[in-house]
């Protein structure tokens, strides 16, 4: 378990990540942070959307609604060129403050 | 217990969302979707269907908490959304739907247009009538010295008053400022080698301009009337004498040797709004000598109009509360407060509320106005239910655009301002439109307005009518605009949106007004038709076909006599006869008179001072005894009275009766009781009458012609007429100028058929559209009709069935009300048609052909169709 500012701070990486796998819908994002967790996240599910809305206002990510099986309208996210960027940055910033992390709290290799 | 229904939980919780404004239509979409999926999940993984429900309910979070969250992020850049993102698209809309829809808009613009500038028209005639004098400045402060004069058993309002009157209130009540006497006046004069004869000069007092300021274009106020003999012309008189040159010194020679007048100054044509109009104005004082004493004396010669002005602060009321001593005091000799009466009547209200028939020029009619007002308000409420019924029509095919609209980030207030605002384009449009037809129209309505007056407009009326098409966008706009902004996509998409199917009871109500108005309409042209009619051709008991009158003022009775003689020898006239009367016209000479019956008491009646052959010219009858029997200044003389007078006098027969009118002083013989007839309009009901034997003052030539040419006969009368005086020869048919009076009402019927045929118009438009929607709608029902054996006729029954219901309904919601309003309108005429069932029936007649041609050529295109076709539909 972590706490929730720490949460609130990998939200916008992990989710940037995610979609830079592919293209995704919120259901399915959800998944997979709780697969990538292993379920030890604890979201409210809900929560990704306003997320997403603010992603998409900031252009890193981009939206468009398909109908899957000709009834349900299905809304799906993928990373814009600038999501890339972003997401490359919080890789550099996340990399360095897990660097000093494990020297000052002396973490050993996860196991 | 009952069994848990997945759809129905997460329908409720959908409704949980929509309560909360975080929450826009794609999100609530979205949610959906996402605990759908879960749930879906979470069954496969071996779950109940409740409590997967209830786990993927709990694991999606508080919509209270996820709402905040959605509205926070969103917030800062709506209005750039808006902007860049849905307005192109909104534009791109408003453009493609146009054209797809363009039948039922386009029918929509042209009713408002239509009707936008019915009412245009309408308000510039009000404005137009209710502007009378009001551009003189003093406007305020100045009435009309108006008298009442009790005769035969009744008041009698008259415009003018005497000179002596005006002189009277100068002098002797505090608060009257000025005093101003305009009466008409006519000379000829030279113009080089021509006579031309000026019939419109307004003769007045010398302090005239003080009241009245009309603008100079030559000269000034302060030396209008120096010397005395002067003119002040119009510009156009001042042009049709002198040209371009400048007129003021220029000297006007009158024919007949009257001291000659010179141009003190040149004024802007008199204003159409105002109500008197003249070509010039003479002050009377350069001519004073020329007048008999007794027009400036005699308080019973009512000749002028007479104008007071007002000190400021003075109070009308205070002033007239003071006549009835004031004519005690100065008038006892001749006349008491039993039988006259003086008041004011502002200025301002002369034209649209004085009821006399002796007015400087005519009247407007305030009824007619008011009845115009009406049907404005119609034609615009007509184009209005239009534009409602065919725009909520037209909104069911956009229910799916309105769906992906709000799908793809458009909220509430958006999709509501969007219809909003496309209604306001096409009011905007109209209203564009509108100014088209009134151009076109406006020739069509000149004998009511001006047509220079219906074009000017003022920034502040510009600015009114921009603001007040927005206004009825606004009201027309915005329950559909809001209905539309609350309907759910997913809704739409699941069951083809069910907006228009909620509506045909609204619908319904739209077309049942419609047809009220449509038929009220109706009925109203068809009565005012049909009185203009009857006043045409009324049978007022004389016979004024063929009848020419010449008037022969001042000649001499034996010259009259032997120039009558002559005129006689030709065969294309058959009698002649004289009258003081000017026919047709207001009865204005009345006389004082004592019978047998009251020897004592002083009464007053109108009378008409004739020749013996005066009746014969116009066939008039008899109810007993017949046109005078001795020869004029016999020993005793006669008079004829009509039905009425006697009537008044409350006699039986007139054997051994005498009638004496006082200035004869002698008592008269009654020769003959004369029908009743009508010499003033059909408006005025008959009044009692005395025929004087008195030719010598019968000023008026009366000639019955034959079926011959009337050219030669006309040369032939002028020719024997130059033989016997040197008056200017003037004439005119009197039956032409009888018809005259009733151009008003000829004037009134045509604009009342001019909208009522811009209404019919709208309401067929409307009905048009409407049938094209409903068959649109209704192709797939036909066609299982037609298969199952319906003939086209039936179901062309079938169809107009609907609408013919609606036409009952409306009439007889509209027939008691439009006959009350007729009735009342038509009590103004002293002489009126009366509204019948048949005229009412007419008008359902009408109102059902009227719904039938609208709707035939849709049903018949759908009933006559293959109804297989018609299955496929959709």
């Amino acid at each position: 378990m972590i706490g929730k500012s720490l949460m609130a701070a990998t939200t916008r990486p992990l989710i940037l990540s995610i979609l830079a796998e592919g293209e995704s819908y919120g259901y399915a994002i959800i998944q997979s942070v709780k697969r990538l967790s292993d379920d030890q996240l604890k979201w409210a599910d809900g929560m990704l959307y306003p997320v997403l809305h603010k992603l998409e206002k900031d252009k890193l990510i981009r939206a468009r609604w398909q109908s899957t099986d000709g009834k349900k309208m299905r809304k799906y996210y993928s990373i814009t060129e600038e999501g890339l960027a972003a997401l490359q940055t919080e890789k550099e910033q996340w990399q360095f403050a897990y660097g000093l992390m494990a020297k000052a709290l002396k973490l050993g290799p996860q196991s | 217990m009952k069994r848990f229904d997945l759809a129905e939980a997460l329908e409720n919780w959908t409704r949980q969302l929509r309560r909360n404004p975080g929450f826009e239509d794609a999100d609530i979409l979205e949610a959906t979707q996402h605990v759908q999926d879960r749930v879906e999940h979470l069954l496969i993984e071996g779950w109940a269907e409740e409590k997967a429900f209830q786990m993927a309910v709990q694991e999606f979070g508080s919509p209270l908490e996820i709402g905040k969250a959605l509205g926070k992020s969103r917030r800062p850049s709506g209005f750039s959304t808006w902007f860049f993102f849905l307005l192109p698209g909104w534009i791109k809309t408003f453009y493609r739907t146009s054209l797809k829809n363009s039948f039922y808009q386009s029918i929509s613009i042209f009713s408002l247009a239509a009707s936008i500038a019915t009412a245009l028209v309408i308000y510039k005639l009000f404005d137009f009538e209710y502007s009378f004098d009001r551009h003189f400045s003093a406007h305020e402060q100045i009435y009309r010295l108006e008298a009442s004069f009790y005769q035969g058993g009744e008041w009698i309002a008259s415009a003018n008053n005497s000179w002596y009157a005006g002189q009277m209130v100068e002098e002797n009540l505090a608060g009257v400022e000025a005093v101003v006497r305009i009466t008409p006046g006519r000379s000829t004069f030279l113009k080089g080698e021509d006579e031309v004869f000026e019939k419109n000069l307004l003769v007045t007092s010398e302090n005239f301009f003080q009241l009245f300021d009309l603008e100079f274009t030559e000269g000034d106020l302060s030396t209008a009337f120096t010397p005395k003999q002067a003119i002040v012309l119009t510009e156009s008189m001042a042009r049709r004498y002198f040209g371009s040159e400048p007129a003021v010194g220029k000297i006007l020679e009158p024919k007949n040797g009257d001291r000659s007048l010179t141009v003190t100054g040149v004024v802007k044509e008199i204003p159409p709004n105002t109500h008197f109009q003249g070509d010039a104005i003479v002050n009377i004082e350069g001519f004073r000598d020329l007048y008999q004493e007794a027009f400036f004396k005699n308080p019973g010669w009512t000749s002028c109009f007479t104008y007071v002005k007002l000190g400021a602060g003075s109070n009308p009321d205070v002033i007239s509360d003071q006549f009835p001593d004031l004519i005690t005091t100065h008038l006892g000799a001749t006349f008491s407060v039993k039988d006259t009466k003086f008041s004011l009547r502002p200025l301002t209200d002369i034209h649209l509320h004085s009821k006399s028939g002796e007015e400087l020029s005519s009247n407007g009619n305030l009824s007619q106005l008011r009845f115009l007002g009406v049907m404005a308000a119609l034609i615009l409420i007509l184009a209005i239910l239009n534009y409602t019924n065919l725009s909520t029509a037209g909104y069911s095919s956009r229910l799916r655009e309105l769906a992906v609209r709000k799908i793809i980030g458009a909220n509430r207030l958006q999709i509501f301002l969007q219809f909003l605002s496309e209604s306001l384009i096409h009011f905007q449009l109209a209203l564009i439109l509108s100014v088209l037809f009134v151009m076109l129209a406006g020739p069509l309505l000149e004998e009511l307005i001006p047509f220079e007056e219906i074009w000017s407009f003022t920034i502040v009326e510009v600015l009114g009518l921009m603001g007040l098409s927005v206004l009825l966008a606004m009201l027309t706009g915005i329950v559909p605009a809001f209905t539309l902004s609350q309907i759910r996509p997913k809704s739409i998409f699941l069951s083809q949106g069910s907006y228009s199917r909620t509506k045909p009871l609204l619908r319904r109500g739209l077309v049942t007004f419609q047809f009220m108005i449509t038929a009220g309409m109706f009925m109203a042209t068809a009565a005012i038709y049909h009185q203009y009619q009857f006043l045409r051709t009324y049978d007022r008991g004389y016979n004024v076909e063929s009848v020419l009158a010449v008037p022969k003022y001042n000649m001499p009775i034996d010259r009259y006599e032997a120039m009558k003689e002559v005129m006689l020898t030709h065969t294309n006239i058959s009698a002649i006869g004289a009258s003081s009367l000017v026919f047709p016209g207001a009865l204005q000479s009345s006389i004082n008179y004592r019978t047998i019956e009251n020897t004592d008491e002083k009464r007053s009646m109108k009378a008409v001072r004739t020749d013996h052959d005066f009746f014969h010219v116009f066939d008039m009858q008899f109810e007993e005894g017949q046109a005078f029997t001795l020869p004029y200044q016999a020993e005793r003389p006669e008079v004829i009275l009509n039905e009425k007078a006697v009537q008044l006098l409350s006699w039986e027969n007139i054997e051994d009766k005498w009638f004496e009118p006082l200035h004869l002083k002698e008592k008269a013989t009654v020769a003959g009781i004369a029908k009743d007839i009508n010499f003033e309009s059909l408006h005025n009901d008959i009044i009692p009458v005395a025929y004087l034997h008195d030719p010598a003052n019968a000023h008026i030539m009366y000639l019955r012609l034959g079926t011959g040419a009337i050219a030669p006969t006309l040369a032939f009368i002028q020719e024997k007429f130059a033989d016997f005086t040197d008056n200017r020869f003037e004439h005119w048919f009197v039956e032409e100028k009888m018809l005259g009076q009733y151009a008003q009402e000829k004037a009134f019927t045509k604009v009342f058929a001019i909208f009522t045929l811009i209404a019919i118009l709208i309401a067929f438009a409307g009905l048009y559209g409407l049938s094209r929607f409903v068959c649109e709608r209704r192709t797939k029902e036909i066609g299982i009709r037609k298969i199952l054996g319906a003939s086209a006729l039936q179901v062309l029954w079938q169809m107009l069935k609907g609408f013919f219901l609606l036409a009952f309904l409306a009439f007889l919601l509209v027939a008691p009300i439009a006959s009350l309003s007729l009735r009342s309108w038509l009590s103004n005429y002293a002489y009126h048609i009366s509204i019948g069932t048949s005229m009412l029936l007419q008008s359902l007649l009408a109102i059902l052909l009227l719904s039938t041609v609208a709707v035939i050529y849709q049903v018949v295109k759908v009933a006559s169709g293959n109804p297989v076709k018609a299955l496929r539909y959709e």
